[in-house]
C-alpha cells in the first residue's frame, strides 16, 4: 500500500509537469483523426490495432494507440469524450493490449494511467458521461490500484474541503458516485482476485502483495470512513438538503455487502484454484471482524451460504472450508458472533417460560444451523462449548439460541457434554459467582446446566451420577443455600432438586418441601432436563430465515407537514386553484324585476290546512354554506377495539384518527373487563400504539397515546408488562418511542399501586414556560418528541422527589444542622393539594404483588442483556437520556410498590448493583447523575428494615456512602451557596438525602446493635 | 285513540313521520322510481340498469329486468287511453339509448320475479320493446315528457291511436337540447343555450304546455342558470323569454305545478330552492335558503299542495309549494336519496269520498260489494304515497297529508 501511495504521488506530480506538453500532444491527435484509418503516432504497427480492435468491440471506434503508453498519453492530453471512450473501452478491456499488460497489475505504469483516470478524467467527463459510458470507466478502476486511488482520493478531497481550501463539492460528490458504482455486486471480491491471478501467476511473491492490499483495503474500514467523510464535508459545505447517505458510508450495509462478498469466495472456491479464494476469504473474514459490525457481517455471510447449502442440496456444508482457513482467535470471534446471531434470529425471553418451552420446532431448526458450522470441526465445537459454560457470553444468548446449541452438540460431540457439565457445575457452585454474578447469568449457568444434564444423562448416566454425587456438587448446593439471594437460593434449590430427579430413584429423590419450589417457574426450570431437541434439517431453518427477512419492520409513516393555509373565499376555505373573481354575467332579458328571498319566519302565501310535521330526532344543519364542503360522513367514535384498531392506523381521514386516538384509553378501560376483546389484542394493540406516529398534528398526541397504553398494559398487566418490557429494547424502535413504553410501564406501575394519577380527570397540561422560551408548538413537535414522550414521567419523577426530600428537610430544620442546609426546600402548597392529600384513601397495592416478576425482573435483566450483548454500542448505553428515563421508571415503580413488594431484598440487591455498575457513566452526565441519585435516595426509603439493609447490604452501603460524599463534595458541599445550575442544585439535595438515609441505616443498625450489648 | 288524535290536531305539529313500508331489491343505488296505472304500481329503477316493476297493494315485485347496460337516469310512463290497460314505459339510461316499452297486463305475468341479485344471467325476459333512441346520455340529465301540443298532432292520427307525446333530450353539444315526438320519432327541434351565458351541461328539463297551447321548455344548467324557452310567435326560432340565475351549484332537478298555481320549482346541489313564475313578468321569482345542500329529484305532487326534494344527507323534506315553507323532514335512510315520486292524488271531490268512505256507513256498503283484495287495491291506489329511492338501494313508501 505504502509504496503504492508513493507511486501515485509521484505521478501527481508527473502530471503537473506533463500539463504543458499535452497541448502539442492534442493539436497531432486532432490531425490523426482526420484519416480514418489513422497511422499510429507512436510507433505501433496497423496490424496492431486492427487486432486490439477485433478483440474488444466490432462496434468500438477504431482504437487509435496500442500501447499502455500511448493510452496515458492520450488521457492526459485532454482528449474528446469519443476518444476518452475508446481508450478506456481498451483499458478496460482484459486483453486490450498484446497480454503483457493489464491494469489488474500493479505496477508504475498502472498507478500512473489510473491516477490520471482519477485526477482529470473522472472530474472533466463523469457528470456528462450516460450510465453505460460510466461502467466503462468503472470497469478501468475495478482492481486494486483503483479501489486504492478512489479512497485516497476521497479521502483528500474531503480534507481539502474541511479545510476550507479551495475543495470542489461537485467533485467530490461525483467521487462519491464513482465509488458507489465501483463497489457493487457480491462477486466484487472474487472478480478481483481472478484478475489477479492470470497476470501474476508467474510472479508469486508479487500476488501475495497485490492480495494483501486487496484485502486490507476492503477488509479494513478504510472504505467506510472515507465514503463517510466525504459524504459528512459535502453536507457541512452545501447548505442544501442532505444528499441520501450512501450505503457504503453506513458501517452494517457495508459489512452485509462484505459478508455476501466473503460467503461468494467460499462458494466459487473451484472455479479457480489459482486463486486460492477461499484463503482470501479466511483473512478477509478476520480482518472484517475487527471493522465494528461483525453482527450484520456474520449474518449475510451466514444467511448466504445457508441458502447456498440449501439450494445445492449438498450433504457437506460449504462453510467448512471456510473455517478450516480461519485462524484460532477468529474462529472464537466468528462462532460466538454466529450464535449471537441466532440468539437474535430466535429473539426469545432469557428464561424458559412456556413460550420458548414449547417451541421444539425452532429449537431443533437452530440445532440443525449449529450442526452446519460445527460438524466435523473440533476446534468449533470446543469454541461452543466455552461459550455456553461462560457465564458472561451465554447470558447474552437467548434461551432457545442455547438451547439449539445443546442439541446440536449432543449429536455432533457428545464428548464435550461431560466437560461442559463440569465446567457449569463449577461455575454455578462457585461462592464468588453465587454473591457476585448478576441473577441474568446465575440463571443462564442454571439452564445450561441442567440441559447437558439432561442430554448427557441420556448417552451416559453415568456420568451423571458421577458429577453429581461429586463433593463439588455437594459443597455447591450448600454453598447455594446458603446465599443471601433468594433468587440465587432458589437457583440452587432447583438445581439440585432436577439432578436428583436424573440420578435418584423414586423415593430418594430431593425434595426441600418448600413453596418456592411449588410455582410454576420451578416446575418449567424442572423440565429442561426433560428437553431433547432432536436436529433439524437445514432446509428449515432456511425457511427460518426467510420468515425472518419477510416480517414487518415498524411501519414508519412519513409525517404530514401541514399545507400552507388554504385560500379563503368569502371567509371560508377553497380547493383547488385560486377562482377568479366571478363576473355577473349580463342577464339577455330580465323578466322578473324583484327577487324576494325567503328566509324561515316570512312567509308572504297562507298555507291551507297543512300542518307540518314535526322534526325528526336529528337534522343537523349543513355546517358550511358551500355544498361542496359538507361532510356527510361523519364518523363516530369507535366502539369496539376491533374498530379502534383500523382507525388508529388511519391516516387519510383526519376526523376517524382524531376520534380513535381521543377515545382509545377510554374505551379500552371499559372493555378491559368485558369479554375478551382486549385481550385477545391485548399485544397487537400495543405495538401499534407503540410505533404509532401522528399523521395529523394531533394535540396532546403523546398523552393520548400514553393513556391508551397504560389503558391496555393495565388490562393484564402480568402478562404485558414484560412483554413491554421487552419491546423497549428490541426491535427498531426510536428513542421516543422507547420513552414512551417506558414512562407507560412506570406509570401504569404507580396507577396499579393505588397512585391514581391526580390529573387523570382533568389530562390537561398547560404549557407553564415562558412562551420565549418555547419554540412554536409545532417545531417543538418536531424538535422535542422525546422530551414530551417523558413529560408525565417527570412530573411524576418530581412530585415524588419532593415527597422524599421534604420531612428530611423539615427534620433537618428542627435540627439546625449546618451540613444539612443544602437539603431545605420550600415549596408552596395550596389548601388545595394539602386536602387532596389528606383526603385520598390507601388503595390497595396490587404492584406489590408483581413488582419483582413483570416490571422490575424483565427491565433490569433486558437491561443487563442488552448491555452484555452490545456494550457502548447499546442505545441504552449511548443516549443518558433513555438511560435517565429507565433508571427513573425503576424508581418510580419501586417507590410505588413499596416497603410490602414481594421480593424486596432481591430486588434491592439488583437495583442497588445496577445503580452502583453506572457510577463511571454518571460522573460524565448530570442528568445520569440525578437519576441515580435519585433511584438511590428511593431504594433507600423503599427499603424500611433497615437492620437488613446493613446486614445484607454492608457492602453496597458502604460504596454508596463513599461515592455519594464524593459527589456531594464536588457538587458544593454543604455550603448554602445558590450557585450553580438548577440540575447542580438539584444533585446536591438528592446527594445529601441520599446521605441523611445511609447515616440514618447506620445510625438505626448500630443502636440495635448496642441496644443488645445492654440488655 | 280518539283523545291522541285530538291531541295531534289541536298541536301545532304532528308527530315526526315514518316510513309505511320498506322495499327492498335493488343492489345498487336507486336512480328513479315512478308510479303509473293509477299507483297501481311502482317502477324503480338503480345504478345497474336494472328496473323493478311492483305491486302497489301487495308490495311485491311483479316485474324486473335489466333495461340499460348503463346506469337508469330516468323512467316515466305513457299512458294509453284506458289508463291501466295499455300503458308504455319510457326508460333512459346512461348506455346512450332512450327505450319505449310496452307493459300490458300480459307483458308484466310474463316477466321475471327473481331481484337483480338473483337474476339468473341466462333469464333475458323483458316486456316489448317498441322504440328505442339513440341519445346523447354523457352528462346526467334525464330525459322529460310531455303530451304534444294538439296543433302538433298530425291531422291523419286518430283517436284511437296512442296519444302522442314530445320526448325532450339533452343534445350533442352541451347545453342544447332535442325535442322528438313519439311514435313518429321525428325530431322537432334543437334549442340552444343562450349564447350571452355561459350554461354548461343542461341539468334538468321540464315541458310544459301552456293554456295557448304553445310548448314551454324548461330547462336548468350546470352554472346555476335556470331558463324557460318558447317559440316566437310566428317563427321556429325558440329563444329565452326567461333567465335567471337561481343557484351557485349545478341544478339538479325541476318540477312544474301547472295547475292553478302556474309556478316551477327548482333544486340545485346547494342549498338553494327557487320558485318560478311559468308566466314570466307576472310574478316574482323567490328562493328559499334550506341551508341542507345536495336536494335532488324535486317533485310536485299532483294537487300542486306540495313538493318534496330527496336529499344527499338521507332526508326527505316536503314543501309548501305556496309558501316554500318546509312541512316535513323524513328521516330514515342512512344514506342520500337520489329519487322521488309522488303517488297522483286525486281530486278533492274523490278524496273527500274517500274521507266518507271510511266511515262506518261507507264500509259497510263497499264492504258488501268488493273483496278484500279489491279493497286493498282501492285503499292502496288512494293513498298519498311518496316513495323515495336511496343509495342504500332501498326504497321508503310515505304516507303524507
Amino acid at each position: 500500500m505504502e509504496n503504492f501511495l508513493t507511486a501515485v504521488k509521484t505521478v501527481q506530480k508527473q502530471t503537473a509537469e506533463a500539463s504543458e506538453p499535452a497541448l502539442t500532444i492534442r493539436s497531432s491527435q486532432k490531425t490523426k483523426e482526420s484519416h480514418p484509418e489513422g497511422t499510429q503516432p507512436f510507433g505501433r504497427t496497423t496490424q496492431d490495432a486492427v487486432y486490439s480492435k477485433k478483440a474488444i468491440d466490432p462496434s468500438a471506434p477504431p482504437s487509435i494507440y496500442a500501447s499502455p503508453d500511448g493510452a496515458l498519453q492520450i488521457l492526459r492530453s485532454q482528449p474528446d469524450t469519443e476518444v476518452l471512450l475508446a481508450t478506456v473501452r481498451q483499458l478496460g478491456a482484459r486483453d486490450g493490449f498484446d497480454g503483457t499488460f493489464d491494469l489488474a497489475n500493479p505496477g508504475p505504469l498502472q498507478a500512473q494511467i489510473i491516477n490520471t483516470l482519477i485526477t482529470s478524467t473522472t472530474p472533466t467527463f463523469w457528470p456528462t458521461l450516460d450510465d453505460g459510458d460510466k461502467a466503462l470507466l468503472v470497469a478501468c478502476l475495478s482492481n486494486i490500484t483503483g479501489i486504492n486511488a478512489v479512497v485516497a482520493r476521497l479521502r483528500s478531497a474531503a480534507n481539502e474541503i474541511e479545510g476550507h481550501k479551495n475543495g470542489d463539492a461537485r467533485s467530490l460528490r461525483d467521487m462519491l458516485d464513482v465509488a458507489d458504482r465501483l463497489f457493487c455486486g457480491d462477486n466484487f471480491v472474487l472478480a478481483l482476485l481472478q484478475h489477479l491471478v492470470p497476470s501474476l501467476v508467474t510472479v508469486g511473491v508479487k500476488l501475495e502483495i497485490a492480495r494483501k492490499e486487496l484485502i486490507d483495503v476492503v477488509g479494513s474500514g478504510k472504505v467506510i470512513a472515507a465514503t463517510a467523510q466525504a459524504e459528512e464535508a459535502i453536507a457541512g459545505h452545501t447548505s442544501n438538503v442532505r444528499k441520501a447517505v450512501s450505503w457504503l458510508s453506513k458501517g452494517s450495509d457495508y459489512n452485509a455487502w462484505l459478508g455476501r462478498n466473503i460467503a461468494l469466495l467460499v462458494i466459487e472456491d473451484n472455479d479457480l484454484p489459482a486463486a486460492r479464494t477461499v484463503e482470501a476469504s479466511g483473512h478477509l473474514l478476520g480482518k472484517a471482524l475487527n471493522i465494528g459490525y461483525p453482527g450484520s457481517l456474520i449474518q449475510s455471510l451466514v444467511k448466504t451460504l445457508v441458502r447456498h447449502d440449501v439450494e445445492q442440496g449438498s450433504n457437506t456444508s460449504s462453510i467448512t472450508a471456510l473455517l478450516k482457513v480461519l485462524p484460532a482467535f477468529t474462529k472464537r470471534r466468528f462462532v460466538e458472533q454466529t450464535l449471537r446471531c441466532l440468539s437474535d434470529l430466535m429473539a426469545s425471553d432469557i428464561g424458559p417460560d412456556d413460550r420458548s418451552l414449547t417451541h421444539a420446532k425452532e429449537a431443533s431448526d437452530g440445532a440443525a444451523f449449529v450442526q452446519w458450522f460445527a460438524v466435523g470441526d473440533t476446534g468449533i465445537q470446543e469454541i461452543t462449548c466455552n461459550v455456553l459454560s461462560d457465564p458472561a457470553l451465554s447470558a447474552t444468548l437467548s434461551f432457545l439460541a442455547r438451547r439449539s446449541c445443546l442439541a446440536a452438540l449432543s449429536t455432533t460431540a457428545p464428548d464435550y457434554l461431560q466437560t461442559l457439565l463440569e465446567t457449569t457445575m463449577t461455575t454455578f457452585s462457585d461462592p464468588l459467582f453465587i454473591k457476585h454474578a448478576p441473577i441474568l447469568q446465575q440463571e443462564s449457568v442454571a439452564q445450561t446446566l441442567l440441559l447437558t444434564a439432561g442430554y448427557l444423562h441420556r448417552q451416559t448416566p453415568m456420568a451423571v451420577l458421577m458429577t453429581a454425587r461429586s463433593s463439588s456438587h455437594m459443597q455447591g448446593t450448600g454453598n447455594r443455600l446458603d446465599a443471601s439471594g433468594q433468587r440465587a437460593r432458589w437457583l440452587g434449590m432447583v438445581v439440585a432438586t432436577a439432578v436428583s430427579s436424573l440420578v435418584d430413584k423414586e423415593g430418594s429423590r430431593m425434595d426441600f418441601h418448600v413453596d418456592e419450589m411449588r410455582t410454576e417457574e420451578a416446575r418449567q426450570y424442572m423440565s429442561l432436563v426433560k428437553v431433547d431437541d432432536a436436529v433439524g434439517t437445514l432446509n428449515d431453518f432456511d425457511a427460518m430465515l426467510k420468515v425472518q427477512d419477510t416480517s414487518v419492520t415498524p411501519r414508519r409513516r412519513p409525517r404530514q407537514t401541514k399545507a400552507k393555509p388554504m385560500p379563503t373565499l368569502d371567509g371560508k376555505p377553497v380547493f383547488g386553484p385560486a377562482r377568479p373573481p366571478t363576473i355577473a354575467p349580463a342577464q339577455t332579458e330580465v323578466i322578473g324585476e324583484k327577487v324576494t328571498e325567503l328566509l324561515d319566519e316570512v312567509s308572504d302565501d297562507d298555507d291551507d290546512d297543512l300542518k307540518p310535521y314535526a322534526k325528526p330526532d336529528s337534522d343537523p344543519e349543513d355546517s358550511d354554506e358551500d355544498a361542496t364542503l359538507v361532510n356527510r360522513n361523519k364518523t363516530r367514535a369507535p366502539v369496539y377495539i376491533r374498530d379502534l384498531m383500523p382507525m388508529l392506523l388511519e391516516d387519510k381521514d383526519h376526523d376517524r384518527f382524531q376520534l380513535a386516538i381521543k377515545h382509545a384509553a377510554g374505551l379500552i378501560r371499559r372493555k378491559a373487563n368485558f369479554g375478551a376483546e382486549v385481550k385477545d389484542h391485548a399485544e397487537e394493540l400495543l405495538s401499534m400504539l407503540c410505533i404509532l406516529q401522528d399523521p395529523f398534528d394531533t394535540d396532546e398526541f403523546d398523552e393520548l397515546r400514553l393513556q391508551a397504553m397504560i389503558a391496555v398494559l393495565l388490562s393484564d398487566v402480568e402478562t404485558l408488562a414484560p412483554w413491554l418490557s421487552r419491546q423497549a429494547y428490541s426491535g427498531e424502535y426510536s428513542l421516543a418511542q422507547r420513552c414512551i413504553m417506558l414512562t407507560a410501564l412506570g406509570l401504569g406501575g404507580r396507577e396499579l399501586a393505588g397512585f391514581k394519577n391526580e390529573d387523570e380527570l382533568n389530562p390537561a397540561i398547560t404549557n407553564t414556560d415562558f412562551p420565549t422560551k418555547r419554540l412554536p408548538s409545532r417545531l417543538h413537535a418536531i424538535y422535542a418528541p422525546a422530551a414530551s414522550s417523558v413529560k408525565r414521567l417527570g412530573s411524576a419523577t418530581k412530585s415524588l422527589e419532593r415527597q422524599l426530600i421534604q420531612p428530611m428537610a423539615l427534620q433537618a430544620a428542627d435540627q439546625s444542622t449546618a451540613h444539612l442546609n443544602a437539603v431545605k426546600v420550600r415549596t408552596f402548597s395550596s389548601r388545595l393539594s394539602t386536602e387532596q392529600r389528606t383526603k385520598r384513601k390507601p388503595a390497595a397495592n396490587q404492584l406489590a404483588k408483581v413488582f419483582a416478576q413483570a416490571f422490575f425482573l424483565p427491565l433490569a435483566n433486558r437491561y443487563q442483556q442488552e448491555l452484555a450483548a452490545y456494550g457502548s454500542g447499546s442505545v441504552f448505553a449511548s443516549a443518558p437520556f433513555l438511560l435517565v428515563t429507565f433508571l427513573k421508571t425503576l424508581a418510580l415503580l419501586l417507590h410505588a410498590s413499596g416497603p410490602a413488594t414481594m421480593g424486596l431484598p432481591q430486588v434491592s440487591a439488583e437495583f442497588w448493583d445496577l445503580l452502583l455498575s453506572l457510577r463511571v457513566q454518571a460522573v460524565s452526565d448530570i442528568t445520569v447523575l440525578e437519576a441515580v441519585l435519585f433511584s438511590l435516595l428511593t431504594l433507600l426509603e423503599v427499603n424500611t428494615d433497615k437492620r437488613r439493609v446493613a446486614e445484607e447490604h454492608a457492602k453496597q452501603l458502604m460504596e454508596t456512602q463513599q461515592w455519594v460524599e464524593l459527589v456531594f463534595e464536588r457538587a458544593g458541599g454543604g455550603e448554602l451557596n445558590t450557585g450553580g445550575s438548577e440540575e447542580e442544585i438539584k444533585v446536591r439535595t438528592l446527594a445529601a438525602g441520599v446521605l441523611v438515609k445511609t447515616r440514618e441505616v447506620v445510625e438505626a443498625y448500630q443502636t440495635q446493635l448496642f441496644g443488645h450489648v445492654i440488655e | 285513540m280518539a283523545t291522541l288524535v285530538n291531541q295531534a290536531e289541536q298541536s301545532a305539529t304532528l308527530p315526526p313521520a315514518q316510513p309505511t313500508y320498506i322495499l327492498r331489491g335493488h343492489s345498487a343505488q336507486i336512480h328513479a322510481v315512478h308510479f303509473f296505472s293509477t299507483n297501481r304500481y311502482l317502477i324503480s329503477g338503480d345504478a345497474d340498469g336494472w328496473v323493478i316493476i311492483w305491486d302497489m297493494p301487495i308490495r311485491r315485485p311483479v316485474g324486473v329486468w335489466r333495461a340499460h347496460t348503463g346506469s337508469i337516469l330516468g323512467i316515466k310512463s305513457w299512458p294509453g287511453l284506458v289508463d291501466e290497460e295499455d300503458v308504455k314505459i319510457i326508460t333512459h339510461g346512461r348506455d346512450n339509448k332512450v327505450h319505449v316499452w310496452q307493459l300490458t297486463q300480459d307483458d308484466i305475468s310474463r316477466l321475471s320475479t327473481n331481484f337483480p341479485a338473483d337474476a339468473e344471467p341466462a333469464d333475458s325476459r323483458h316486456p316489448w320493446l317498441l322504440h328505442t333512441l339513440t341519445v346523447n346520455a354523457l352528462n346526467f340529465c334525464s330525459f322529460a315528457t310531455s303530451p304534444s301540443p294538439t296543433s302538433l298532432n298530425a291531422p291523419e292520427s286518430n283517436a284511437n291511436d296512442h296519444p302522442t307525446i314530445i320526448i325532450a333530450v339533452p343534445g350533442l353539444q352541451d347545453g342544447d337540447i332535442n325535442l322528438t315526438t313519439l311514435p313518429h320519432e321525428t325530431r322537432l327541434a334543437t334549442i340552444v343555450h343562450p349564447a350571452s351565458i355561459k350554461t354548461g351541461m343542461v341539468m334538468a328539463i321540464a315541458l310544459h304546455i301552456d293554456p295557448t297551447d304553445q310548448l314551454r321548455v324548461v330547462v336548468g344548467y350546470e352554472s346555476g342558470y335556470i331558463c324557460l324557452f318558447a317559440q316566437r310567435t310566428g317563427s321556429k326560432q325558440w329563444e329565452a323569454i326567461y333567465t335567471h340565475e337561481t343557484h351557485t351549484q349545478p341544478t339538479l332537478s325541476l318540477d312544474l305545478a301547472p295547475g292553478g298555481l302556474g309556478y316551477f320549482y327548482s333544486s340545485s346541489a346547494d342549498a338553494i330552492i327557487g320558485r318560478h313564475a311559468l308566466l314570466p313578468g307576472r310574478r316574482e321569482t323567490k328562493i328559499a335558503k334550506t341551508k341542507h345542500a345536495g336536494q335532488q329529484s324535486l317533485v310536485v305532487r299532483s294537487d300542486e299542495k306540495v313538493f318534496a326534494t330527496a336529499g344527499w344527507d338521507g332526508r326527505i323534506r316536503v314543501y309548501s309549494t305556496q309558501s316554500l315553507k318546509e312541512l316535513a323532514v323524513l328521516k330514515w335512510h342512512k344514506e342520500g336519496c337520489y329519487a322521488l315520486a309522488f303517488a297522483h292524488v286525486h281530486s278533492g271531490e274523490a278524496r273527500a269520498g274517500v274521507r266518507d268512505g271510511e266511515g262506518p256507513e261507507g264500509n259497510r256498503i263497499t264492504g258488501r260489494t268488493m273483496t278484500v283484495a279489491q279493497q286493498r287495491e282501492r285503499k292502496t291506489k288512494e293513498t298519498h304515497w311518496l316513495a323515495a329511492g336511496s343509495k342504500d338501494g332501498k326504497i321508503s313508501l310515505w304516507e303524507l297529508y
